[in-house]
């Protein structure tokens, strides 16, 4: 095997004396898609985050390539250039239309001329089938809209992993497609992915592996097949049976 | 007969209008009725009442000379415009000042630190002293240290005084709508790459200054009329100019005339900020 | 004895009244005669603040013309006002006011004012340090200089039609406020009448220095100071009638002499140059 794009080794985080992470590790491959599931609070976000350097860890190391990002003072903004990361609430800057919000980041901190951005935010928007909505401020769009926008925003730095953190959980069930559409497209352009989910059914379908956390513990690591036919642990077993039930439900 | 079932239904023939158009039209009609009837109401009986008063015929003589006024109000206007030109240069000033000391307040870094720690005092300081107070002391205490002309002018001074008293209170403003921006626009700033420098540019300040602006507008009208207080330290403005009238006619009319003045400078002020905070809640509620 | 005492008291009260017909009945308090100054009240028109001494110009003269009026030294009350209080419209709470109100024709229209009881000129005040010391003084000496003055005492609408000077005028709420600027050189000069610009530079300042005092025969100059009282007020008369008797029988002479320094050595500025 080449060497992982992103490896988490033995991860530790905690706010104040809660424990969020505990001890994660984890290699993950170029082009790899890993799902993370777990209940509320059991710390996916949080992981998700620290990755993105948002939260420094406290112990461990987060390598990048072979490059640990995770060295305190190490500089953030030239990791956040390779490592995109979209969130649960949309976080679209409200007082910029959808075209101005793909462009900053290009503009500012790649230093691209925003001719150069605007075609490429064009082709963008036209492939996630935004292109009419560039000029629109993003409280005109629906959910599944500027969640959309919002994957096209982080795109345009042109990442090579992109973090995802279940944004779909905040969109009426009916917009629900769209955004997983945009995420198979990722997909199949080799696009490193790593997502935090409640969508099993979409999980079992397109994850490479499935990550069960528990409680801040990476309980469980398999392929999706084995994960939602013969978990191990029977913590893993509940929490699939409780979501998979409200899933057939709904 | 479809035409007809239509309008039972509740479209009005003529203009085309809902059912509730048509009530909310009459309904409005008849409180804008009750508004003026009241409102004439009122100005009948105080135009009758007030001049029933004893003293009304000396106080009309006093404060409501039509002799006096238009003898002062012209030169009134001219020196309002020294007022004008005060709250011009002042008023940028404020708020780069304000800007900058509402920013280094938000600083986090332990390295910076110093610069948080003289934000607050600043703030602090300036806002528990009366602004006529600070521009006393910094108005006079200054040029008294022994500058030279024209390094000295009340002018400079006094400005000087009213852009520290009010940066103060509108940094607060500033951190207010700085900490008002939700935590999740700044991850979002973070996560693209943008340097902090650039989050607070591009990504929160703008937000943070939308959100102020009627507050802002609010603190304008009352720098405006704190200008005045800069005649205490020897500028001939509006109030002083008012004041040497008052002294000369022994009447005070010249204060009710200056104080029209700053109604009509203020009241367009104060009703664009009404203006935009009803549009603000209107759109929050949306 | 009881009756011995109230006898006595009315042969007092009609005393009193026989003193001066003009003012009986007209006065606030029966009996008393009110009399205002100023909150505070200056050297040298009343020394210390203190009214009720008799020490200080205006004390004196209120004293004086009290006498003259029929109302001995305890039948004389002090009450303090404003400049504003004093003008203000409704019942006044003095019979008159003193406390160096030019009389002008436009204040006549809402108060009354006594015949003058002072007549001074108006005096340029510099400090030695400033470098404006212009001696002999002229008037385009003047017009090139920044002067300060106090905003109650029409000495602005003066220099505005006597001396017309390149640099606005800056006003304050009082001596002590007009001379701090002086000497913190936000104004090259200062104006006073001439009473208050002795004692400031005889007094209060180190290098203060009178540089002249305008000539009596231009605009609004010589300033004639008087009695405010009421609107149409019957003791208007009385006052007149008091102070002229205390002119012709050399008081106000008398009063001048003890409590105004000398003015004499003071140039005056030439107008024509
Ligand atoms: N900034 C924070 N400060 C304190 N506690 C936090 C913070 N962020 C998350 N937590 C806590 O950490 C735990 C994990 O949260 P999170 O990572 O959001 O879980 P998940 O995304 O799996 O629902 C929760 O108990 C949450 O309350
Ligand atoms: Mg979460």
């Amino acid at each position: 095997m080449s060497m992982p794009k992103l490896s988490l080794r033995g991860v530790k985080k905690s706010f104040g004396p809660l424990e969020v992470c505990k001890n994660i590790s984890i290699d993950i491959q170029p082009s790899e898609l890993i799902c993370l599931i777990g209940g509320s609070g059991s710390g996916k976000s949080t992981l998700l985050r620290c990755i993105n350097l948002l939260d420094p860890i406290d112990d461990g190391e987060i390598l990048l390539d072979g490059v640990d990002i995770s060295l305190p003072g190490y500089d953030p903004n030239p990791v956040r250039r390779k490592i995109g990361m979209v969130f649960q609430s949309f976080n679209l800057f409200p007082h910029m239309t959808v075209l101005e919000n793909i462009k900053l980041a290009p503009m500012k901190v790649k230093g691209m001329s925003s001719a150069e951005i605007t075609s490429q935010a064009q082709e963008l928007l036209e492939r996630f089938g935004l292109s009419d909505k560039a000029d629109v401020y993003p409280d005109r769009l629906s959910g599944g809209q500027q969640q959309r926008a919002a994957i096209v925003r982080a795109l345009a730095m042109e990442p090579e992993i992109m973090l995802l953190d279940e944004v779909t959980s905040a969109l009426d069930p009916e917009l629900v497609g769209e955004v997983l559409d945009v995420i198979r497209q990722l997909k199949t352009q080799g696009m490193t992915l790593m997502l935090a989910t409640h969508e099993m059914s979409f999980a079992r379908e397109v994850a490479d592996r499935v990550c069960f956390l528990d409680d801040g513990k990476l309980l469980e690591i398999a392929p999706p097949e084995k994960m939602f036919t013969a978990p191990e642990h029977a913590r893993t077993r509940q929490f699939l049976q409780r979501v998979l039930h409200r899933e057939r439900l709904q | 007969m479809s035409t007809d079932t239509n309008t039972a239904r509740g479209k009005s023939p003529a203009r085309g209008l809902t059912r509730r158009q048509v009530y909310e039209r009459k309904a409005k009609q008849k409180s804008l009725i009750i508004a003026a009837v009241s409102l004439a109401a009122v100005v009948i009986l105080i135009y009758i009442i007030v001049p029933l008063a004893p003293g009304w015929e000396g106080v009309k003589r006093s404060f409501f000379n039509w002799a006096v006024l238009t003898k002062t109000f012209p030169k009134m206007l001219s020196a309002f415009v020294l007022d004008l030109q005060l709250f011009f240069i002042a008023a940028p000033l404020i708020f780069a000042l304000a800007l900058i000391i509402a920013l280094m307040r938000n600083v986090t870094s332990a390295a910076l630190y110093p610069l948080r720690l003289f934000a607050i005092v600043y703030i602090d300081v300036l806002r528990s002293i009366p602004v006529i107070l600070t521009i006393y002391l910094i108005g006079f205490g200054i040029p008294g240290l022994g500058l030279l002309p024209p390094y000295n002018s009340p002018y400079i001074w006094g400005t000087v005084a009213l852009v520290l008293a009010y940066s103060a209170y509108i940094a607060e403003v500033f951190r207010t709508g700085i900490e008002s921006i939700h935590e999740s626009q700044r991850s979002a700033a973070r996560s693209l790459g943008l340097s902090e420098t650039s989050m607070m540019r591009y990504v929160v300040l703008p937000q943070a200054i939308r959100r102020v602006v009627p507050t802002l507008v609010n603190f304008l009208v009352a720098l405006l009329k704190d200008v005045a207080l800069l005649s205490f330290i020897g500028p001939v403005e509006l109030l002083r100019q008012a004041g040497v009238y008052k002294s000369l006619f022994a009447n005070f009319t010249p204060y009710v005339g200056a104080a029209l003045i700053f109604l009509c400078a203020t009241i367009p002020a104060i009703r664009f900020a009404d203006y935009l905070m009803a549009k603000q809640n209107a759109e929050r509620s949306r | 004895m009881k009756r011995t005492l109230t006898t006595l008291a009315a042969i007092l009260l009609a005393s009193a009244a026989t003193a001066n017909e003009c003012s009986t009945g007209n006065t606030l308090t029966a009996d008393t005669l009110t009399i205002a100054t100023g909150n505070p009240a200056y050297y040298p028109w009343v020394i210390d603040d203190a009214p009720e001494s008799g020490n200080g110009f205006e004390a004196a003269v209120a004293y004086a013309i009290a006498g003259k009026m029929g109302y001995d030294n305890a039948h004389v009350a002090w009450v303090r006002t404003s400049f504003d209080g004093a003008i203000q419209p409704g019942a006044k709470n003095f019979d008159f006011n003193l406390q160096q109100f030019s009389i002008l024709p436009e204040r006549a229209e809402v108060i009354d004012f006594s015949a003058p009881y002072y007549t001074t000129t108006k005096a340029v005040v510099v400090t030695t340090a400033n470098g404006k010391d212009m001696t002999p003084a002229t008037l385009s000496g003047m017009k090139g200089l920044k002067f300060g003055a106090g905003a109650g005492l029409s000495a602005a609408t003066f220099l505005e039609s006597a001396v017309q000077p390149m640099a606005s005028t800056l006003l304050y709420d009082d001596v002590a406020n007009t001379t701090a600027a002086l000497q913190a050189n936000q104004v090259d000069a200062v104006i006073f009448d001439l009473p208050t610009a002795l004692f400031v530079t005889g007094v209060q300042m180190d290098n203060g220095k009178i540089i002249g005092q305008f000539p009596t025969d231009v605009n609004d100059s010589p300033d004639h100071f008087g009695l405010v009282l009421a609107k149409n007020s019957p003791l208007t008369a009385c006052v007149d009638a008091a102070l002229s008797a205390l002119q012709a029988d050399g008081t106000m002479a008398t009063i001048e002499d003890k409590w105004l320094a000398s003015g004499a050595g003071v140039p005056v500025i030439d107008m024509s140059k």
